[in-house]
């Protein structure tokens, strides 16, 4: 049975107004003493991988069906906005799935191979490489394969260091905080970020800091509502969390127009 | 003689700097974890000692896009933020003199995340 597609958009928008009201009346009831009720996080939701999970039906109707629903409940819930909904629905329509009309299996960072290596890095830098080999499951780095990307960001004046793995999954650190490798088939290799969120300390405030692959060309963060520029040069997004941030989202944008979001975790954890 | 003294006294000035300069818990490594399925809001400590960094290795054996953290706890019972990714590893480089090294799952996350190690150490 093909599905109406005016009855989806309908039943979207009637569950995010359900929402509102609801969420309105349950906070005129309230009392006076419940100055900060308690946020639950919300749990992080990767659209592009719904069709890849169990249970989703191989026959292409059935499959188009399926995943509308998903996207439904998840919108109902207040598990993903409207916009994301919206947009999940129209590449189902487009598509007849989610994600499958991208094949993004590379992750390409130029400047780790063009710009000249490091003679000299951070104690913290090194003793990242030295791990590099065991966080890819490869060979362990070159220590002499260290680039140095960006400069001097934040409070914390922390620098940018990547270097290719010896399976040649990119990898960064910043300093003073921490970094990742890409794992093929993660949410990075897809969306063409790799970030670590979240590490405030000491007086320095968490950060939102990633490896930009070539073909990034627009990064959005969204925290507990309001957007939050996010600077992107040179291979790398940065941004600092705003004091008592708890929950965010990411979304980024690839040349071929691939569009990607996902959740962040709870900062306040 | 004095020969012999001059060169006991020297003896001692290094190794009195020596003991000066060392670390209580120096180039000491724990694999806290190894090889665990784990669900949303899991975590680990590591042995109290000093670290200089906390590194975790996992992947997302079971669909979505699961986060693993990383922290250290203090003696005060306070501790570090979290500091978080999805791209199937984290290496936490920030460092603290005595503490406990932990890694986490995130509680929001949908599926189980299948963790293959954390490590720590100060090294």
């Amino acid at each position: 049975m093909k599905p109406d597609w005016r009855v989806v958009k309908a039943a979207v928008a009637l569950a995010v107004l359900t929402a509102a009201i609801t969420t309105a009346a349950s906070a005129l009831g309230r009392g006076g003493d419940q100055a900060t009720p308690t946020l639950k996080p919300k749990p992080h939701v990767d659209i592009e991988s719904l069709a890849t999970k169990p249970g989703v039906p191989t026959d292409p109707k059935e499959r188009e069906w399926f995943l509308r629903k998903e996207v439904v409940v998840l919108s109902a819930n207040g598990l993903i906005t409207v916009a994301q909904a919206q947009r999940a629905l129209r590449e189902i329509k487009r598509t007849g799935t989610l994600g499958g009309d991208y094949a993004p299996s590379t992750f390409s960072v130029g400047r780790l191979t063009s710009l000249p290596p490091q003679a000299r890095v951070p104690a913290e830098v090194a003793r990242f490489v030295a791990h590099v080999g065991e966080l890819t499951g490869s060979a362990p780095a070159d220590a002499n394969s260290v680039r140095l990307l960006r400069r001097n960001l934040g409070k914390g004046h922390g620098d940018v260091y990547g270097l290719e793995s010896r399976a040649g999954t990119p990898c960064f650190i910043l300093t003073g905080y921490g970094g990742v490798c890409v794992a093929g088939g993660s949410a990075a290799a897809r969306s063409g970020l790799a970030f670590v969120v979240g590490g405030g300390d000491d007086g320095l405030p968490g950060v939102f800091v990633g490896l930009a692959a070539d073909d990034l060309r627009r990064v959005e963060l969204l925290i507990d509502g309001s957007n939050v520029p996010v600077s992107l040069e040179g291979n790398v997004a940065f941004a600092e969390l705003p004091a008592g941030a708890r929950s965010g989202a990411v979304t980024t944008r690839r040349a071929g127009g691939q569009i990607s979001s996902v959740q962040l975790p709870d900062l306040k954890g | 003689m004095t020969g012999t003294r001059h060169f006991l006294a020297t003896l001692a000035l290094f190794g009195a700097i020596a003991c000066a300069f060392a670390s209580p818990a120096s180039a000491w490594y724990q694999r806290y974890v190894t090889s665990a399925l784990w669900y949303a809001g899991s975590s680990a400590n590591s042995a109290w000692n000093s670290h200089t960094f906390n590194a975790v290795g996992f992947t997302a054996c079971c669909g979505g896009s699961p986060y693993m953290g990383t922290k250290y706890g203090r003696t005060d019972g306070t501790s570090t933020s979290w500091m978080w990714s999805n791209t199937g590893s984290i290496f936490d480089s920030r460092t603290i003199a005595y503490g406990t090294a932990y890694c986490g799952a995130s509680g929001a996350n949908l599926y189980p995340v299948r963790v293959d190690f954390c490590d720590t150490g100060n090294t």
